[in-house]
């Protein structure tokens, strides 16, 4: 089958909000767009910056993050291809927007939540740790699933749900803690649709476990500060080893490179 | 160890040409390198100093091509201060931006009782001279450029004062004392000042607390980073390990030939730079060429040809700066376009 070919363009939407609070990103269900869950996301979490991304892949004129040949039936070339564009898409736009990429919560809405779930489980490299999957379900079985220790995940069922069984859903579960998530689920009397209830559940769980928040205040040793007594500061310099910090594993390009030039589009929101 | 002071600060401009009349013609300033972005080689990077191009009186530009012009906001370094000799100089400087249709403050004010005139470059780049009279430090005391055709008793002594506009104020108080050793010197409501080393007003860092405004937007016209002078490698490298082992984001040391460096961010928004004095910006040319011609670093040499056909090229010697008429025609050229 011939490999489509999609714009690198990331369509997206941008809304500002504390620069020290955690990142909030977004991810629509089919023939959505980056716009539909805004709502939602700003009565989760109102002051937090969110950045809401549309997936590329278009299906019939209705948007998506990966092929499918069916319902339930899942191209998974396009599903590893799209996860990795997607993953790239947010850290691009992390840094762009100098978000706290280590505190972002994903919240997804089934075909976002799924590869949102997807991503946590197959990329060692995907920001987020904190999920909010939304009728998501399983769309592939991993032979080996990333380290989730430190990853919490609120996962919500719709009973009534059309699209995924409650099999499915506990095949999503079950790989989720097999890479060691800390899970939390919420089933409703619904079909396949978001619903007061469990967003209300969702704010009670980020709240509850405190993730809107980033800690990130620093913990710099006091014997390392200068302060206002002037005592001695004359550390031991260790500076004989070579100065090009070869291995050099800090996350960092050259700071004197051009801006990155806003090429892509991005939805102009009015703000509170 | 200690920080001395500011070394250098770098912002982006619309137009090399443009600015270098604007800063050798107007203000005085020798142009003694002209060279790239050695991160984008489509770049250029003019480095604008005293005579003979001392730390602490360096203002260096970029012209990234393509790039969108500036949304001034906070979390950014918002005002490059000049330093004139004493509070009379403002007279002649007033007449002189007239002659020359920059665009200024009508009168003086004052930030913590030293006076300052604001301007502005052709792309809304904000600037300002500061007062020297009541300096007692000094660091950065440059002497004027030689060939300059300001007069020498009013000339620009050196950078003053950096603004910083900032929307956090604990985080960028604590990297400025606790980590970095400048010492809180006066505060007036949400403006706080600071200065390395007892440098005086050469090694001052004023930080302005703005919640109500969105982040600035970097493009022409605002500043791209700001850097701080240590005396020697041995210095660096100590604020290498420091700053990581405190966590900061930084980019290890990189060797720029005219100085070394560390950059590292202290807050979001804001680029900081730690560079050396030396070894300076005579060691590849010599004082009569330095700025008339594109000198490249002896790592981009070989690659001359194709760095030259990717610039537009543009003279810059003495002779080739504008009348204040010319300027001024220019510079009205520009705001009709």
């Amino acid at each position: 089958m011939a490999k489509k070919k999609y714009k690198n363009t990331i369509r997206h939407a941008y809304v500002s909000g504390d620069p020290d609070l955690a990142p909030i990103l977004l991810l629509h269900g089919t023939g959505g767009d980056e716009t539909d869950l805004l709502e939602i996301a700003e009565f989760l979490a109102p002051e937090n910056p969110k950045i809401s991304i549309r997936g590329r892949v278009s299906e019939n004129g209705m948007n998506r993050y990966f092929e499918r040949y069916e319902e339930g039936e899942f191209n998974l070339e396009s599903l590893h291809a799209e996860t990795d564009w997607l993953v790239d898409a947010v850290h691009e736009l992390a840094k762009r927007y100098e978000l706290h990429e280590e505190a972002m919560i994903m919240m997804g809405f089934s075909n976002g939540a799924n590869i949102g779930a997807h991503a946590m489980m197959a990329r060692e490299d995907t920001p987020w740790k904190t999920a909010l999957l939304f009728h998501a379900m399983s769309v592939e079985r991993l032979e080996e699933i990333q380290d989730l220790t430190d990853t919490r995940v609120f996962a919500s069922f719709g009973e009534f749900d059309p699209i995924i069984s409650e099999t499915n859903f506990d095949m999503l579960t079950e790989d989720l803690r097999k890479g060691g998530t800390l899970l939390s689920t919420f089933a409703i009397k619904t079909s396949h649709t978001m619903s007061q209830p469990e967003m209300q559940a969702a704010k009670l769980w980020l709240d509850a476990n405190d993730l809107l928040d980033v800690d990130d205040e620093p913990e710099w040793p006091a014997s390392m500060m200068y302060g206002e007594d002037e005592h001695d500061h004359h550390h031991h310099d260790e500076h004989d080893h070579d100065h090009h910090h070869e291995e050099d594993d800090h996350d960092w390009h050259y700071p004197d490179g051009q801006p990155a030039e806003d090429e892509d589009e991005v939805a102009k929101l009015p703000e509170d | 160890m200690t920080i001395r002071g500011i070394h250098h600060l770098t912002t982006i401009t619309s137009d090399s040409p443009k600015i270098f009349d604007f800063f050798s013609g107007v203000l005085g300033l020798h142009l003694i390198k002209k060279t790239v972005n050695q991160d984008d080689v489509r770049t250029y990077h003019l480095y604008f100093t005293d005579d003979m191009g001392s730390a602490g009186t360096v203002l260096t530009f970029f012209d990234f091509p393509g790039i969108n012009k500036a949304i001034h906001g906070t979390d950014e370094i918002t005002r490059t201060a000049f330093r004139i000799p004493s509070d009379a100089s403002f007279d002649y400087w007033i007449k002189r931006f007239d002659e020359f249709g920059v665009k200024h403050d009508a009168e003086t004010h004052e930030e913590f009782g030293v006076k300052y005139l604001d301007f502005e470059d052709f792309d809304g780049q904000l600037y300002a001279l500061e007062s020297n009279e009541k300096n007692t430090g000094t660091w950065a005391e440059g002497t004027p450029w030689q060939y300059s055709s300001v007069d020498p008793q009013h000339a620009v002594l050196g950078l003053g004062a950096q603004l910083l506009t900032i929307n956090n104020e604990n985080a960028m108080h604590m990297v400025l004392t606790s980590v970095l050793g400048a010492k809180e010197v006066a505060r007036d409501g949400d403006d706080v000042l600071y200065e390395f080393d007892n440098a005086g007003f050469g090694g001052q860092v004023h930080t302005r607390l703005v919640r109500l405004l969105p982040r600035g937007l970097q493009g022409y016209g605002n500043a791209h980073h700001f850097a701080l002078a240590v005396d020697d490698e041995t210095a660096l490298n100590f604020w290498i390990n420091r700053l990581r082992q405190l966590g900061f984001q930084d980019s290890g040391f990189v060797d720029r030939f005219y100085f070394k460096s560390e950059y590292f961010r202290p807050t979001p928004g804001i680029l900081f730079e730690i560079a050396t004095n030396g070894p300076g910006f005579l060691q590849d040319e010599t004082y009569e060429e330095a700025g008339h011609h594109l000198e490249l670093p002896p790592f981009l040499e070989n690659m001359r040809d194709e760095i030259e056909a990717g610039l537009i090229p543009f003279n810059s010697s003495n002779d080739d700066l504008p009348s204040p008429e010319v300027f001024k025609k220019n510079v009205s050229d520009n705001a009709e376009n």
